[in-house]
């Protein structure tokens, strides 16, 4: 599989000093729904933003086997603050895209505007968050781009049209696209990623397919005294008042663990993943 | 992205049309009682040198007075060109220079440009609409008023100092789109590039205050307006070649500057 975006040892320090990221290295595949996941400052928007050469950086980073300005018309962005031009109607949005991305579909953008039920003759300033949200991503959807990066996409969005959304980048965008997308929400990330990288204090401490999770990793819940194991053999250990979590891709520890009738164990979902890796690595 | 650009700038466009036309009306109504109103400053030299030399420059030479009472010519481009429509210029130019990008960068709308085009392209298309429409209304403007005046009866032509006037008045008006537009680059919110400017185009003026002062003699150069209101070409039919140079070269710099920082700037 080619990679689509291909980024070594990207560093990035704002004034102050504060460096947001830190050797990070990543690679997406062509065709891939990569999901980046993170809490709040851990590097998520700072990676895109490099990517897309809103920031100036340290590293490498490659967009479509090139440097991104000669790929832009390839690209299509959605920000987590989806604001577009207020004065302008959504037909005159229309008009904008057509006449500046060379790419841009007409007719599917009418069609995804009609699906939102949005009304086409309204100035965007008049429009409610889930509405001017709906419009940005028709616009985003209706480009004909390589590479998709989403950020915070469904923020606002009601429930039906959150599931309508997922649909589209799932089932509708990825026909020979590729997307990037980082949500908060880790049930929709679940629902639509192939491929997982989590981010932590600037850095990418996992990265892999939503499949092997399932297949590779098990959570066990133990006695809070249980000491049989090494940190070698954990990816992530969180201790509380009553009980002991361990999650691991360990053969061995899982096949002793398995045994053990003091231990349950669970096959981990990508939330429990995603927490107990966030939470659990400072005492790995 | 033109059109787009247009209707960016419409309202505040439309609110200086207004204007425009305010002061033309005004200008234009004002003339039959321009003789009237100078007449009543008409004094002789004794009085004159009665008073004080404050009043004395404001009330400027009695043979201009004079010539502002019999001379169409002389009023159009001492009153419209010089006053009314010459002192406006550093403000239209802020008006529409100032949001081009702050206002993109504060509503966060700059996203959408930068992720699908280089950032050449958008500079460009950001920058070249806002100056058009200012060149363009400029030479509009002060192209109208003769014409009107004609229309009215006056004894007015288009001479070549009206056309060397419009040329200065392009000039300054492009080199103050430039300054401010290089500001409306520089700050992520629209306040700051308005505050810059005002200050600015209302401080320009004490550079020629100051030079007066004899320890200063050479600062007057640095305030474009008398350029801009055309004083040399009006009090002696000459037109300032050097400043002209200096004025677009720096507007040019000034612009090369601002892209530079658009290409480096962190959104």
């Amino acid at each position: 599989m080619s990679e689509v975006v291909k980024i070594k040892k990207l560093n990035k320090v704002y004034p102050g000093p504060l460096q947001a990221v830190r050797d990070v290295n990543l690679q997406i595949g062509q065709g891939e729904v990569h999901a980046l996941l993170g809490p709040n400052g851990a590097g998520n928007t700072t990676t895109i933003k490099s990517i897309l050469g809103f920031v100036q950086y340290s590293g490498e980073i490659s967009v479509l086997n090139s440097d991104i300005d000669s790929r832009r018309g390839r690209i299509a962005f959605v920000p987590e603050e989806k604001s577009f031009y207020e004065f302008l109607t959504p037909s005159g949005a229309i008009t904008l895209c057509e006449s500046i991305l060379p790419s841009f579909d007409r007719k599917l953008a009418l069609d995804y505007v009609k699906r939102f039920s949005l009304p086409l003759k309204k100035k965007i300033r008049d429009f409610s968050h889930g509405m001017k949200t709906s419009l940005y991503l028709s616009l985003t959807f209706s480009q004909g781009a390589d590479l998709y990066i989403f950020d915070e996409p469904t923020w606002g969005l009601d429930p039906i049209r959150r599931d309508d959304v997922l649909n589209i980048i799932r089932n509708t965008l990825i026909e020979g696209s590729t997307v990037l997308y980082t949500s908060h929400i880790i049930s929709e990330v679940e629902r639509i990623a192939d491929r997982v990288s989590i981010m932590m204090d600037g850095h990418v401490v996992f990265t892999g397919y939503l499949d092997d999770i399932k297949e590779k990793y098990r959570i066990f819940y133990l006695p809070v005294d249980f000491s049989h194991y090494s940190t070698d053999q954990t990816e992530a250990v969180l201790k509380d008042r009553e009980k002991l979590t361990i999650l691991t891709k360990d053969t061995d520890l899982i096949d002793n663990l398995g045994d053990d009738p003091g231990a349950e164990m669970t096959i981990p979902d990508l939330e429990l993943f995603f927490q107990l890796f966030l939470r659990g690595r400072q005492y790995v | 992205m033109f059109r787009k650009s247009f209707l960016e700038m419409r309202t505040r466009w439309l609110i200086f049309i207004f204007l425009f036309c305010v002061v033309l009306t005004v200008f234009l109504a004002m003339r039959p009682f321009a003789g009237e109103m100078m007449a009543q400053f008409e004094m002789s030299s004794e009085e004159l040198e009665k008073m004080p030399e404050f009043f004395r420059q404001m009330l400027g030479e009695t043979s201009q007075m004079q010539r502002l009472k019999d001379d169409d010519q002389y009023y159009l481009m001492s009153q419209w060109y010089a006053k009314n429509f010459g002192q406006f210029l550093p403000f239209f130019a802020l008006i529409m220079a100032f949001p081009v990008f702050s206002r993109e960068v504060e509503k966060k709308t700059i996203y959408f440009l930068l992720a699908r085009m280089k950032r050449s392209r958008v500079f460009g298309l950001k920058a070249l609409p806002g100056l058009l429409t200012t060149l363009v209304t400029v030479a509009f403007f002060a192209l109208l008023a003769p014409f009107l005046m004609i229309l009215l009866g006056y004894d007015v032509r288009y001479t070549g100092e009206v056309f060397l006037i419009l040329f200065q008045q392009l000039i300054g008006a492009a080199f103050f789109y430039t300054l401010f537009l290089f500001f409306s680059v520089c700050f992520n919110d629209q306040i700051k590039p308005v505050i810059i400017g005002i200050i600015i185009s209302i401080g320009l003026p004490f550079f020629s205050l100051v030079s007066g002062n004899d320890n200063w003699p050479g600062l007057g150069w640095l305030n474009p307006y008398p350029y801009i209101q055309g004083s040399s070409l009006i009090q002696n039919g000459a037109f300032d070649g050097i400043y002209t140079l200096a004025l677009a070269l720096t507007g040019v710099l000034v612009l090369a500057l601002g892209y530079v920082v658009f290409k480096k700037k962190e959104f």
